[in-house]
């Protein structure tokens, strides 16, 4: 079973890793964590985002609005993600828990819906 | 104890009798169990008012009693009206003040019936046995609470549809349907490793260790089981103390009387000469606990353990901790190097402690860069705090080890 798990943190989390020197340690934690993943044969793909870069999209009575982020109303940044392949939702759940970003933030669990492959 | 403790304990006691008993009689745990708790808030309201009752599980039984008995009449109402007033008061009989016949022990062979989902024997026996909710269960297993809650519901219709017996098995089947009780029991003891409120979760598996070893006096791997527990307690830091591996430890802070209780249960088990993997695990312990205290672990008998365990229970735990065992006997971390290497790569992936042993056999070794690599591993693998620490530092001393070596 494929789940999405979106890593959501507190700005301050972001400037603290991006930081040389305090960053040292959380960021150790993050690769070892992703180490572990791949280790454990469950990594399908994963990436970093620009968490103040994103952008809102939302179509209202035929009209596009655009919105650009960081948006007031989240605490927490979506910065990053992984897309994982495991035997259970229990299995997805304690990938979750070992994430670093659980600790100072929010890791949420997607499961992924299989979709018909588009045509040629 | 203090009042709130002694308290806590007496409900915990009653409600598992109680609830067994019940379930016992109407052979319907789930019926029993809303019958109890409906009985208890009516206890909630009424004693306050009226005084607590002289005999507070008669009463608690009375009231439950009264509850399944007009559920019954409910449901035999709609099913066949003429039967209302046949239906027998004879459930009504129970003993009020004699003593209740203890069928807790009926009711954790219940909960780890064979035609039970093995992985939610200990889930059940928590609920049933000792009333812990759902949600703290769920916590425990790492699992959303509605679906702890569905999954207990689906084993109880199940005991219910599938009419399994409250009784205990015949001999034919007792050996089998012992040891996944007990597996089940130390199923739920293991699980407070990974939590931070891991005291409670312990002395309840603790509990049900004695439950059934009090009632199952000349079993010996009942016995092996309740001496493991004990020396694995006796030995527990208090929970805001730094994590420290046994090698680690100071024997003056045991509990040296629940150590002497463990070694006495153990020596009554050997007498019996029938050895099980609890007795072997309980040695092992034993022996671990003794080589600290005298200041010399015998690691030679201590390997011979593990090999016999390894006879009866080749589990991934168990080979970990012979290779680990056997690489001190010898004084030869390549020795246990080759057997933790001989485990199947999939299985020990993700498998935290495989990791924790492999940096503690390449530290060994002298082996500094690969070790850090493997603490590093372990570390990530791992959720509880207080085994990050410990691995953290141990990750932190090998990598200035791997400095200075360079």
């Amino acid at each position: 079973m494929e789940f999405v798990l979106t890593f959501h943190q507190p700005a301050e989390v972001f400037e603290v890793n991006d930081d040389p020197v305090r960053g040292v340690e959380p960021m150790q934690a993050w690769r070892l964590y992703m180490e572990a993943m791949v280790g454990a044969g469950v990594l399908r793909g994963a990436n970093r985002l620009e968490q103040f870069a994103g952008t809102a999209v939302r179509v209202r009575g035929g009209k596009r609005q655009v919105q650009d982020g960081p948006f007031a109303e989240t605490k927490e940044l979506l910065g990053g993600y992984a897309l994982i392949d495991v035997a259970s939702i229990d299995e997805a759940l304690k990938w979750a828990e070992r994430c670093p970003g659980s600790a100072v933030g929010v890791t949420m669990v997607w499961p992924v819906r299989p979709m018909p492959k588009p045509a040629q | 104890m203090n009042a709130a403790a002694a308290a806590e304990a007496a409900a915990r006691d009653s409600y598992g009798r109680l609830l067994a008993w019940l379930a016992w009689q109407w052979r319907d745990l789930a019926a029993a169990e809303d019958a109890l708790a409906d009985a208890f808030a009516a206890a909630l309201e009424r004693w306050p008012v009226d005084g607590v009752p002289a005999a507070p599980d008669a009463w608690l039984l009375t009231a439950a009693r009264r509850r399944l008995l007009m559920a019954a009449r409910r449901q035999r109402l709609a099913d066949d009206p003429t039967l209302t007033v046949l239906w027998p008061d004879a459930h009504a009989a129970a003993p009020e003040a004699a003593p209740l016949p203890d069928a807790r022990l009926r009711l954790l062979f219940v909960c780890a019936h064979p035609a039970i989902d093995a992985g939610l024997h200990s889930a059940l026996m928590l609920q049933a046995v000792l009333g812990l909710d759902a949600a703290r269960i769920a916590s425990a297993f790492l699992v959303k609470p509605e679906a702890m809650t569905k999954r207990l519901v689906r084993a109880k219709a199940k005991i219910r549809d599938a009419g399994l017996r409250f009784e205990e098995p015949g001999p034919d089947e007792w050996p089998e349907r012992l040891a996944s009780v007990l597996e089940a029991i130390y199923g739920a003891y293991t699980l407070h490793w990974g939590l931070a409120d891991a005291g409670e979760l312990a002395s309840e598996a603790r509990f049900l260790a004695e439950l059934v070893a009090s009632q199952l006096p000349h079993e010996p791997e009942a016995l092996g089981l309740v001496a493991l527990l004990w020396l694995c307690e006796a030995r527990r830091t208090a929970r805001s103390e730094a994590f420290r591996p046994l090698h680690e430890q100071d024997p003056s802070a045991w509990d040296a009387p629940l150590i002497a209780q463990a070694d006495a249960a153990l020596r009554r088990a050997a007498a019996r000469r029938a050895p099980g993997p609890f007795q072997l695990e309980a040695a092992i312990q034993a022996a671990h606990t003794q080589g600290r205290i005298d200041g010399r672990v015998p690691w030679d008998g201590i390997t011979r353990l593990h090999e016999r365990l390894l006879e009866m229970a080749p589990t991934v735990g168990a080979r970990i901790a012979h290779a680990v065992a056997l690489a001190h006997a010898l004084s030869d971390p390549a020795a246990g190097l080759r057997l933790l290497d001989a485990i199947e790569a999939a299985r020990v992936a993700a498998h935290q402690p495989w990791w924790a042993a492999r940096a503690h056999l390449l530290a060994m070794a002298g082996r500094h860069a690969d070790a850090a690599a493997a603490y590093g591993r372990a570390l990530a693998l791992t959720v509880e705090p207080r085994l990050r620490a410990w691995l953290a530092q141990r990750l932190h001393a090998e990598e200035i080890a791997r400095t200075a070596a360079d």
